[in-house]
C-alpha cells in the first residue's frame, strides 16, 4: 500500500495498514509521530475528489493481459506501447485481431484472391499517384507521349498501371465465382456480399474513365462507343449520355470530366466501399465452406491470421509484383496515334475484355433487337444481386443447388461470350 | 541460310528457345546449387542433436530434387538443344564444332553427375554416413564443374573477346571477358535457388519442437551470399557487355526508338526486382520461420522464375541482332561474308540451301524471303510481330527501307536484289490487307530513281 | 514493425525450439545479428528496386532558353524602347525575363530579371532597378546597391538584328 493509497482513503488508519504487513519482530516498529511525519503536517491533504481527478479519469486503465503481451515497461517500445494504450481504449481490438483464425482447408487458396486485388488496388494507387505528375488533362496525348518517350522508367509506370488494373479486375472476376461457389453470400453475409458487387462495378467504372485518358485512337473511339451505347438506353439515356460527355460529342471537356471522376471521386468512393467490405469480413470473420463446416472439431486446423497467415500472403504479393514488372517488359502498353475525332475508326477496334460480354450481345442482337441485348446484359448484375435473398439454407437444398448449376452456366457464358468477342 | 526457317505463329521461334530455355536455367542452377544444400545439410544433421529427423527432411528434399531436376531438367535441356537447332542451325553448328571439346567433358559430367545423384538417393540408411556426405559433396563438385563448361560457351555468344572467325581460338573464347562475372553470378544465384527448394519442402513440415523453424532459417541463409555480392558482380558483368550494348542499357529507361529498345532495361529491371523480392521474402521467413506454408514457398518460387526470366532475356536482348556477337547473325548470315564486296546484292533465294525454288516476283517469292530473311526475329502479328512495326510503310517506302535497314536501328544488314526488296515490301503490304504486286512496287521504284536522279534533289528516305 | 519487435517475436517464438534442443542464449544473439545484417541488406536493395521510381521523379533538366542558336529572341522590348539613354523595360526571352535598358552615357545592357536575393524578377523603376518582393536595388551596372540581394544580376549579351533583339549568354558567363 503506497502512500497516495492511504490519501486517497484517511478512513484507513495508517498504523493498522503497517501493523497488518509488517509485524516482523527484526524491525522496530515506527514511532506514531514519526509516522505522523510522513503525512506531513506542512501540506495540505488533497481532498479525495481532486485526487481522483489527479489519477486522471483521461487515461485508460491498461487492461492486466495487455500488460502481460507488452514488451517490458523499462523497455522503449515497453514505454511507448503503455503510453499508446493508456490513451487508446483499442486493446480489445489488438486483442480481437491477435485471436483472429483463418480456416485451413483444400480451397484455402481461393481465399487468396481478395488479398490479390487488395494488392493490385495498392499497385494502382502507386503507380496512378505517379502517373498523375506529368499528365496533364489539357495536353492529355502528347502530356503520356512525354511519359512514355522522355521521362526514365516512365513507360514501365504506365505499363504496370495497365497490367495492374486488369490483374486487378481480373482477380475481382475470379473472386466473386469463387465466393458464388463456396455460396459466402449466405446470411449472414448478404452486405459483404452486396458491397463486394459494389466494388467490382466501381472498378469497371475506374477501368472505363481511365482508358479515355491517354487520348489515343483506341481510347477515344472505345469511349465514344461506349458511351453511345449508354445513349441507346430508353429514357434517361441521352440525358446520361449527355452528361457523361459534357456535350453531344467526346472531346477533350469529356477528360475533363473522366479525370477528377479517375483520380479523386472513384478512387474514394472504392476506398469507402472497400473499408466497409473488410469491416465486415473482419466482424464477422472469414466463412466457412460447407465441406469444412461439417467437420468434427478435432478436425478443424486454423491460421492464426496475425502472423502465420499475413506472411504466407507477403511471398504471393512479392510474385506478383514480379509479375507486373515481367509482364509490362514482354508486352509494355504502347501508346496509338493521337486521337483524330474526324479519321476513321481503326481497325479491329474493341473494348477492353471486361466489356465484351456487352459488346458481344449488342453484336448479336442488332438494329430492333437491341434493347433485348440491353436488357439481357443488365440482368447479369440483376442477378448476382439477388441470389443471397434466394439461396439461403445451410446444408445446401434445392435451391443451393440451382444456384450452383445457374452460376456454373453463367461463368460459362461470360467466359465464351468474351473470348468469342476477343477473337472475332 | 541454310535450312527452311523454323516459323512459328505468333511467338516465333527464338521465344520458343526463350520459353524453353528459361524452365531450364532455373532447374539447372537448382541441380548445382541444390548439391551444394545436400552436403552441407548432411554436414549440419551431425552437429545437431535431431540429425535423424533433419536428414529425413533432406531425403525429401533430395526426392523433389531427383525428379524436378532430371526428369524436368533433362526434358527442357534436350528440348533446348531440338529448338536451338532448328531456330538457328549455323549458329549451333558453330558453337557444336568451336567448342567440341568443351560438350565432351560437359557430357561425361553429366552423366558423372546424374551416377552420383543415383548412388546418393537410392544409399540413404543404407551407405555409412561419410560415404553419403561423400558422394553428396563430391556430386556438387561434378555438377559445378558442367557450369563451369556450359558458361564458357553461353557467354562466348555475347563476348566472343579474342575469338575471331579467322583465329578460331577456343581457349580466347572459352575463357572471354564475361566469363567471370557470369560464373560467379550463376555460383552465387544457384546457392539462393537451392535455398528456395528447401523451404518448398520444409513448408509441409508440422511444426513441432522447433525443426521446422531451425530448418526454415537454415535454407533462407542460403541467400545471403547473393545478397551480399550480386549488386557489385552485376556491375562487373555490365562493364564487360559490348560498349553499344551498354549504352543502350543504359539509355533504355525511356522510350528509345518509339518504346522498343527499352524492353532490355526493363528485362534488367524485372531481374532487380524479383532479386529484392528474393531477399526481402528470405528476410520474412528469417523472422517467423514458422508462418512458411506452402503458397508462400511457390510464390518465391515464382517470384525466382521471373527473376530469370528477366535477367536472361536481357542477357539474350543484349546479344540483338546477332545470335554470336559481332559475328553471326540472328538469321544466319555471316558478318565477315555480308561485308564481302558483291555479297548483299546476289538473288537472295538463291544463297539459301533449302531453295523453294518460286517464280520471282510472285507472292510466294517475298514470303519465303520473309521467313527466312526475316522470320528468325520477327514474327507476323505477335510477339515482335512485323505488322506493328511497319503501319506507316507504303509499298515504296518499304522497298527503300529494307535496303539501309542495318543503319536505322537493330536489323542486320539485307542480303538480296531490288527483286527480293520489293517481294517483301508486297508481302508486307499484304500482311496489312492491301494487294501491291511486287512488280508494280518495282516498276514504281524504278520511276521514282529516274525521277530522282533528273531533279537532282535528295530526299530523306522514310523510315 | 521495429526490427526490436522482430527480434522480440523471434526471441519469443524461438523459445520452445531452445528449450527442447538446450535453450542456449548464444544462438539467439547470433540470429538477431543476422537479422540485422539481412534486414540491412533488404533495405539496401529495396532501395535498389526503388530507384526507377526515383528516377522518373528526379528533376529534369529545364529547357536552354538560348536554344541551339545560342541566342534568344527579346520579347516585348522593341529596339525603340530601348533608343533614349537611360530608358529601359522589361522583356522575356525564352520562358525567362529580362530587363534591357540604355545607359545614360548610351551603353545597351540586358540582365536576367531574376532577382538573386530570393528570385522574384525585378521591375525596371526609371532610374533604378527595384525588387517588389523585398526591396532590393540594383543599379544600371545590375549591381546590388541596397536591400537584401547578395549578388549582381546575371548579366545578358543583347545585340540588335533585323530590327529586334537579342540576348545571349555573356562571355564571362561562358568561361564559368
Amino acid at each position: 500500500m503506497t502512500v497516495d493509497d492511504t490519501r486517497r482513503d484517511p478512513g484507513i488508519p495508517v498504523a493498522a495498514g503497517r501493523e497488518e504487513r509488517s509485524p516482523d519482530p527484526r524491525f522496530v516498529p515506527i514511532p506514531p509521530e514519526a509516522e505522523e511525519r510522513s503525512s506531513d503536517p506542512r501540506f495540505v491533504p488533497i481532498p479525495p475528489e481532486a485526487e481522483e481527478r489527479f489519477s486522471d479519469s483521461r487515461f485508460v486503465t491498461i487492461p492486466p493481459e495487455a500488460e502481460e503481451a507488452l514488451p517490458p515497461a523499462d523497455t522503449v517500445t515497453g514505454k511507448l506501447g503503455r503510453a499508446f494504450f493508456r490513451r487508446l481504449p483499442v486493446w480489445p481490438l489488438v486483442e480481437f485481431l491477435s485471436k483472429k483464425k483463418v480456416p485451413r482447408h483444400r480451397h484455402s487458396f481461393w481465399y487468396t484472391i481478395g488479398s490479390m486485388a487488395l494488392f493490385f488496388l495498392v499497385v494502382q494507387i502507386v503507380t496512378g499517384v505517379l502517373l498523375m505528375v506529368y499528365y496533364s488533362p489539357s495536353q492529355p496525348w502528347s502530356s503520356v507521349q512525354r511519359i512514355v518517350m522522355e521521362i526514365p522508367f516512365g513507360g514501365l509506370l504506365r505499363s504496370i498501371h495497365h497490367w495492374s488494373a486488369n490483374l486487378m479486375l481480373l482477380a475481382l472476376f475470379v473472386h466473386l465465382f469463387s465466393t458464388f461457389f463456396m455460396k459466402a453470400y449466405r446470411p449472414p453475409r448478404e452486405l459483404t456480399w452486396l458491397t463486394g458487387l459494389a466494388l467490382l462495378g466501381t472498378t469497371m467504372f475506374l477501368g472505363f474513365s481511365g482508358y479515355l485518358l491517354p487520348w489515343d485512337d483506341l481510347s477515344f473511339f472505345a469511349t465514344r462507343v461506349g458511351i453511345s451505347e449508354l445513349e441507346k438506353m430508353p429514357l434517361l439515356g441521352t440525358w446520361i449520355a449527355g452528361l457523361a460527355r459534357g456535350g453531344p460529342d467526346v472531346t477533350v471537356d469529356t477528360i475533363g470530366r473522366f479525370y477528377p471522376l479517375h483520380v479523386v471521386v472513384l478512387p474514394l468512393l472504392l476506398l469507402a466501399v472497400l473499408s466497409v467490405h473488410l469491416f465486415f469480413v473482419q466482424v464477422q470473420g472469414v466463412s466457412e465452406p460447407d465441406s469444412f463446416r461439417a467437420l468434427p472439431p478435432e478436425q478443424k486446423r486454423y491460421h492464426r491470421f496475425f502472423s502465420e497467415y499475413l506472411v504466407n500472403e507477403i511471398p504471393i504479393w512479392m510474385a506478383l509484383a514480379a509479375l507486373l514488372v515481367a509482364l509490362s517488359a514482354l508486352f509494355p502498353r504502347v501508346l496509338a496515334p493521337e486521337a483524330d475525332p474526324a479519321a476513321a475508326a481503326p481497325e479491329g477496334i474493341k473494348p477492353e475484355w471486361y466489356f465484351m460480354v456487352p459488346f458481344q450481345m449488342l453484336k448479336l442482337f442488332p438494329g430492333s433487337l437491341e434493347l433485348l441485348g440491353m436488357a439481357l446484359t443488365g440482368l447479369i448484375p440483376v442477378l448476382f444481386l439477388v441470389v443471397p435473398f434466394v439461396d439461403r439454407s445451410v446444408p445446401a437444398d434445392r435451391r443451393g443447388r440451382v444456384a450452383t448449376r445457374v452460376g456454373v452456366a453463367f461463368l460459362v457464358y461470360l467466359v465464351a461470350m468474351t473470348v468469342w468477342g476477343m477473337v472475332s | 541460310m541454310n535450312y527452311p526457317v523454323w516459323d512459328v505463329p505468333f511467338l516465333g521461334a527464338g521465344m520458343v528457345v526463350a520459353i524453353i530455355a528459361i524452365i531450364h536455367v532455373l532447374i539447372s542452377h537448382f541441380a548445382i546449387g541444390g548439391g551444394a544444400l545436400l552436403f552441407v545439410a548432411e554436414l549440419w544433421s551431425d552437429r545437431q542433436p535431431d540429425g535423424e529427423r533433419i536428414r529425413e527432411w533432406l531425403h525429401k528434399y533430395a526426392t523433389f530434387f531427383l525428379v524436378y531436376t532430371t526428369v524436368f531438367g533433362a526434358m527442357t535441356g534436350v528440348g533446348i538443344w531440338f529448338s536451338i537447332q532448328l531456330a538457328s542451325p549455323e549458329g549451333t553448328s558453330l558453337l557444336i564444332h568451336q567448342f567440341v571439346f568443351a560438350w565432351a567433358i560437359e557430357w561425361v559430367l553429366f552423366l558423372v553427375e546424374l551416377t552420383l545423384l543415383y548412388l546418393y538417393y537410392y544409399g540413404w540408411r543404407k551407405n555409412s554416413r561419410r560415404l553419403q556426405v561423400a558422394l553428396a559433396g563430391l556430386y556438387f563438385v561434378i555438377a559445378w564443374g558442367s557450369l563451369f563448361v556450359i558458361n564458357g560457351i553461353l557467354t562466348f555468344m555475347l563476348t566472343p573477346g579474342g575469338w575471331t572467325i579467322e583465329n578460331r581460338d577456343m581457349a580466347a573464347g572459352f575463357f572471354n571477358p564475361g566469363y567471370l562475372p557470369s560464373l560467379l553470378i550463376r555460383t552465387l544465384v544457384m546457392f539462393l535457388v537451392a535455398g528456395l527448394g528447401g523451404l518448398l519442402v520444409a513448408a509441409r513440415l508440422e511444426e513441432e519442437g522447433g525443426l521446422k523453424e531451425r530448418i526454415v532459417v537454415f535454407c533462407s541463409r542460403w541467400v545471403l551470399p547473393a545478397a551480399l555480392l550480386l549488386p557489385g558482380l552485376s556491375y562487373w558483368y555490365w562493364k564487360t557487355l559490348p560498349s553499344n550494348t551498354a549504352r543502350l542499357m543504359a539509355a533504355g529507361a525511356t522510350g528509345l526508338g518509339g518504346g522498343r529498345l527499352e524492353v532490355m532495361t526493363l528485362f534488367a529491371v524485372a531481374a532487380g526486382v524479383a532479386g529484392t523480392l528474393l531477399v526481402l521474402g528470405s528476410l520474412l521467413y528469417q523472422v517467423r520461420p514458422r508462418a512458411l506454408g506452402v503458397a508462400g514457398a511457390m510464390a518465391l518460387f515464382v517470384v525466382a522464375q521471373i527473376g530469370f526470366l528477366g535477367g536472361e532475356f536481357a542477357r539474350e536482348l543484349a546479344r540483338k541482332p546477332y545470335v554470336i556477337y559481332d559475328t553471326l547473325y540472328s538469321n544466319s548470315l555471316w558478318k565477315h561474308k555480308a561485308a564481302e564486296a558483291g555479297y548483299r546484292q546476289q538473288p537472295y533465294l538463291s544463297l539459301t540451301r533449302w531453295d523453294p525454288d518460286v517464280v520471282p516476283l510472285t507472292p510466294q517469292h517475298g514470303e519465303w524471303a520473309f521467313r527466312l530473311q526475316c522470320a528468325s526475329c520477327h514474327t507476323r502479328s505477335g510477339y515482335r510481330g512485323i505488322i506493328p512495326r511497319t503501319e506507316s510503310w507504303t509499298p515504296l517506302s518499304g522497298f527503300k527501307w529494307l535496303e539501309t535497314m542495318d543503319q536505322q536501328g537493330v536489323p542486320p544488314p539485307f542480303v538480296g536484289t531490288a527483286e527480293d526488296r520489293a517481294a517483301i515490301s508486297s508481302y508486307i503490304q499484304s500482311l496489312h490487307g492491301k494487294n501491291v504486286g511486287a512488280a508494280e512496287i518495282l516498276a514504281e521504284a524504278q520511276a521514282d530513281g529516274r525521277r530522282r536522279s533528273d531533279g537532282g534533289e535528295t530526299r530523306e528516305v522514310m523510315p | 514493425m521495429t526490427d526490436a519487435d522482430k527480434a522480440g517475436e523471434v526471441r519469443r517464438s524461438s523459445g520452445v525450439a531452445q528449450n527442447e534442443v538446450g535453450g542456449r542464449q548464444g544462438v539467439d544473439r547470433g540470429r538477431r545479428r543476422f537479422l540485422w545484417v539481412t534486414g540491412g541488406l533488404g533495405l539496401a536493395w529495396l532501395g535498389l528496386a526503388a530507384y526507377p521510381i526515383y528516377r522518373y521523379l528526379a528533376p529534369r533538366p529545364a529547357p536552354d532558353p538560348f536554344g541551339e542558336e545560342g541566342r534568344a529572341l527579346v520579347k516585348k522590348v522593341s529596339p525603340a524602347d530601348v533608343a533614349a539613354p537611360g530608358s529601359g523595360a522589361n522583356g522575356s526571352y525564352g520562358q525567362r525575363g529580362c530587363i534591357v535598358l540604355r545607359t545614360p552615357e548610351g551603353e545597351l545592357r540586358a540582365f536576367d530579371s531574376k532577382c538573386t536575393h530570393a528570385g522574384c524578377n525585378v521591375n525596371f523603376a526609371g532610374d533604378r532597378i527595384f525588387c517588389h518582393c523585398h526591396g532590393g536595388m540594383y543599379d544600371f551596372g545590375g549591381k546590388n546597391v541596397a536591400g537584401p540581394p547578395p549578388r549582381p544580376l546575371t548579366p545578358l549579351r543583347v545585340f540588335e538584328e533585323n530590327g529586334v533583339l537579342y540576348v545571349a549568354p555573356t562571355d564571362r558567363k561562358q568561361e564559368g
